[in-house]
């Protein structure tokens, strides 16, 4: 800039070029002394301003200037090292001219010169021919000049006033002039900066490719609204430019982010700080693509935020090569989950391992957390949760979530909603264990029902690290997880009851076939009778040897067989109708007294037999009960007859006694012998159909081996129990228990 | 007189058993129980034994295996009568060493035949 101290008038000898008549000129004190020419035109160089195009702001200048001093001819001059620049000139548009046929050549680096010469265009030399001014204008006798210098001293150019006479400029003139000075050199400022600004934006626009090519750009206004995208976002988005201006920003949605996640992107960016992380967005199409992106808030003056502005970079291809890798690692456990299945047959152990391939996925459960729960009864019979399996739990957390009732908890609420949930834990829940709940729930974690057939079989907690960013693929993951865990578990279970069942048919075939072999042997039997005693008789026909007395008593002895078989038949009739279900209980009132003087009838035949003593103790009996006579009174008779064939001279005693167990009324029925007695390990299967305790009884004592088994059976088809004690050698005592309603009329009278 | 001895604890098939082999010609000798019954074929020397398995005391099979490892004893030939006639019980007894085996109701001709056999 130039630095005008002082304005005087000065006369000098003239130059080369002319006479110089005064010296007026601008005193000017540099910064700095001055320098070389070639450092004078490097300073010109960076003001760019030596080109061909016109200079309007310089020719409007210069008709300021030729307004202000009675309209002469005004010219705003560079000097290169060739070239005379006239980039602004009052009468014309800016041209150059040769530096040599420049009337100021030489002498326009004398600063400060003011001079006249005698007819400008004409000299004797004929030097100035080439110039326009001296051509066009050949009554210029005048020209002043004003230089123009930088702040370094370095005069690069100057305004030049030709006139046809003489000017003297006064204070004011100069004053105008050193003001019009600063106005060049204003704009000779402004034009560097122009030039700069245009190189930097030159800098940015070259910029502008790479960075379109490789970031995703786009501007919101404070409320989301967009108000730019860059065109890489719309060639990866599929939408056009016009489609996303002025559009909420969540068109991206893609639905794979917890609200919890935009909501903590929104507080920082609120709070003035930018926010980077990873996006599922959605294309156009409905597809989707992945950004790593920084967004950040856009200042106003008034410190607010005017908008945000994000910065993404396209990570689909990384993001699905992640996913692709992940999802491998994921189908190689649930391989590996299934396998286990196979591998264990202690449920225990099954679980144990399970979690363990489980939690082994880093990625989901960093801290390597978690636990299984299968759904269980209580002592009170209500459905609950119990820990089966656990692994790097507080010992806090294993000790009060050990059983969780259903409906309470996150667990628990869970498990009943058969909600697959990924638990933040801000809600409120009824809570079974306050403490424990606050321990988990300040945890983030992941709890999914494992479900067979909408049958809740259990829970899987699976514990994740705070920063953790759920996604798609894990929630589809541990799905699975609890899928393999229902199918292997029902899988089991349906296993152990098919062994169950199978060996229930195995033991209940071998019972059958034993039970086959022992009706062959107990027909067989009577049978052998019956056909030897037929046979004898027959060959006493053929012999003719008749004797009355002999065949009579053969054929009693026939008869009895026969009536044997008959009974053999009617019990194993009875049983198979008890075991099928067709045994009909036909219950009517009858008298207790009266059931008990049949039976005290039916039995003396037995008690002769082997010279027992029958006692009957029946004191507090009611009147009359309700149940069924005929099986009852067979009971009985069964129970009396097994007694009567172990036992030889003894006692068998009957009682009967009424008895009130909670609130319901019971024959207390007992028949006691003191017979052989049945040894201990005998008493278990006492009531098994053909199971008397020993083989050899059967040929001692008799009986078809079925009347305690259809005792057994009688007794529970009318709602009783039965039970027996014994002592070898000292005998045996049946008790009975059977219910019996009292007629009403009986209450009336007692 | 060929000597048959019976081991049987039914009293009715003791009956009609030695009644109708003494109507064939054979001496009946009577045991109602295993004991009884290899005392009786030691001490009597009986030509065959009807042997029932199913006896109290010493059951049949013992009987079978005991008098077959007695030197004295072992050439008497014993016929097993069982009213198990289910598969298996044959072998069991043959296997205890009975040299035949009846099933109950026994078919009284083919007994005799297996009888007659036996003690020819």
């Amino acid at each position: 800039m130039l630095n005008i101290k002082h304005l005087s008038s000065v006369l000098f000898n003239p130059i080369s070029r002319g006479t110089l008549i005064s010296k007026i000129g601008l005193k000017v004190d540099w910064d700095e002394p001055k320098s070389s020419e070639q450092m004078r035109l490097e300073e010109l160089t960076k003001y760019h301003i030596l080109d061909k195009n016109r200079s309007l702001p310089f020719e409007n200048l210069t008709k300021m200037i030729s307004a202000s001093f009675n309209n002469c001819l005004v010219h705003i001059s560079f000097f290169d090292d060739k070239y005379e620049w006239v980039k602004g000139s009052s009468n014309k548009k800016s041209y150059k001219n040769l530096r040599e046929n420049s009337l100021f050549n030489d002498s326009f680096t004398e600063s400060e010169i003011l001079f006249e010469r005698q007819n400008i265009a004409v000299n004797e030399l004929n030097e100035f021919a080439e110039n326009p001014v001296a051509t066009n204008f050949p009554k210029l006798h005048f020209a002043s000049l004003f230089p123009i210098a930088t702040k370094n001293g370095h005069q690069l150019g100057a305004i030049i006033i030709y006139s046809e006479s003489l000017i003297v400029f006064s204070k004011r003139d100069l004053k105008v002039l050193e003001s019009f000075l600063k106005q060049v050199n204003h704009l000779l400022d402004l034009k560097q900066r122009l030039r700069q600004f245009e190189a930097s934006l030159f800098e940015l626009s070259a910029l502008e490719k790479p960075l379109n090519n490789n970031y995703l750009v786009a501007k919101t206004d404070a409320r989301g609204k967009i108000t730019f995208v860059n065109e890489n976002l719309c060639r990866i988005s599929g939408y056009s430019q016009n489609e996303l201006i002025g559009k909420d920003h969540r068109i991206f949605k893609s639905g794979e982010h917890e609200s919890s996640f935009f909501k903590q992107m929104w507080e920082k960016i609120l709070g003035q700080k930018s926010w980077k992380g990873r996006i599922k967005n959605k294309c156009k199409n409905g597809g989707n693509f992945w950004i790593d992106t920084t967004i950040s808030p856009i200042p106003n003056p008034s410190g607010g935020i005017q908008g945000f502005l994000a910065v993404s970079y396209d990570v689909t291809l990384e993001a699905h090569l992640e996913s692709k890798t992940k999802n491998l690692e994921l189908q190689e456990s649930i391989n590996n989950l299934h396998e286990i299945g196979y591998r264990f047959s202690c449920e225990q152990q099954y679980l144990e391992e399970s979690l363990r391939v489980m939690l082994s996925i880093e990625w989901i459960s960093k801290k390597r957390q978690g636990a299984i729960f299968l759904v269980d009864e209580n002592s009170s019979g209500e459905k609950v949760l119990s820990m089966k399996a656990h692994m790097n739990l507080s010992q806090k957390i294993k000790k009060s979530c050990r059983i969780v009732p259903l409906g309470y908890c996150y667990c628990g609420v869970n498990a009943e909603a058969q909600n697959f949930q990924y638990v933040d834990c801000s809600e409120n829940v009824q809570t079974h264990n306050d403490l424990a709940c606050q321990v988990i729930a300040s945890r983030k974690h992941y709890s999914i029902p494992i479900v067979w057939k909408s049958e809740l079989k259990g829970l899987l907690v699976v514990f994740v690290a705070e920063e953790h960013e759920k996604c798609e693929i894990e929630k589809h993951y541990l799905t699975s997880v609890a899928n393999v865990l229902a199918t292997t578990l029902a899988h089991n279970e349906l296993n152990e009851r098919l062994i169950k069942s199978k060996e229930e048919a195995e033991t209940a075939n071998i019972a059958k076939s034993q039970f086959l072999a022992n009706m062959s042997h107990e027909l067989r039997t009577p049978l052998n009778a019956i056909i030897g005693y037929s046979e004898l008789i027959q060959e006493d026909i053929e012999d003719g040897d008749i004797q009355l007395d002999t065949i009579g008593d053969d054929l009693n002895k026939i008869k009895h067989a026969g009536e044997h078989l008959l009974d053999l038949i009617n019990q194993v009739l009875d049983l198979s109708k008890v075991e099928a279900g067709k045994m009909n209980v036909l219950l009517e009132s009858f008298s207790i007294k009266e059931l008990l003087a049949q039976i005290q009838e039916l039995v003396k035949p037995l008690m002769e037999k082997n010279h027992n003593q029958f006692i009957l103790k029946a004191d507090s009996i009611p009147e009359v009960v309700h149940t069924d006579f005929v099986k009852l009174k067979q009971i009985l008779v069964n129970l009396i007859s097994n007694s009567s064939k172990f036992t030889k001279d003894g006692k068998i005693t009957l009682k009967v006694k009424q008895k009130l167990i909670s609130d319901n009324e019971f024959l207390d029925i007992s028949v006691c012998d003191t017979g052989v007695g049945i040894p201990r390990d005998k008493l278990k299967t006492i009531f098994e159909e053909f199971n008397q305790a020993d083989e050899t009884t059967t040929r001692e004592f008799g009986g078809t081996g079925l009347g305690l088994s259809i005792c057994k059976k009688f007794t529970s088809l009318l709602g009783g129990k039965i039970r027996v004690e014994s002592v070898v050698g000292k005998g045996t005592t049946f008790h009975i228990l059977i219910p019996f309603h009292e007629a009403e009329e009986q209450k009336k009278v007692g | 007189m060929k000597k048959i001895l019976i081991v049987e604890d039914n009293e009715i098939n003791q009956d009609v058993l030695s009644r109708r082999l003494e109507r064939k010609g054979f001496q009946v000798l009577i045991a109602s129980d295993g004991e009884e019954g290899l005392e009786c074929i030691k001490s009597q020397r009986p030509d065959l034994v009807l042997l029932d398995m199913s006896l109290p005391k010493i059951d049949g099979w013992t009987v079978a295996k005991m008098s077959k490892q007695d030197e004295s004893i072992k050439d008497i030939p014993i016929i097993a009568l069982t009213a198990h006639a289910m598969e298996g019980n044959k072998e069991k007894a043959l296997a205890a060493g009975c040299d035949e085996f009846e099933t109950k109701p026994i078919q009284f001709k083919q007994l005799l035949e297996k009888i007659e056999k036996l003690t020819a």
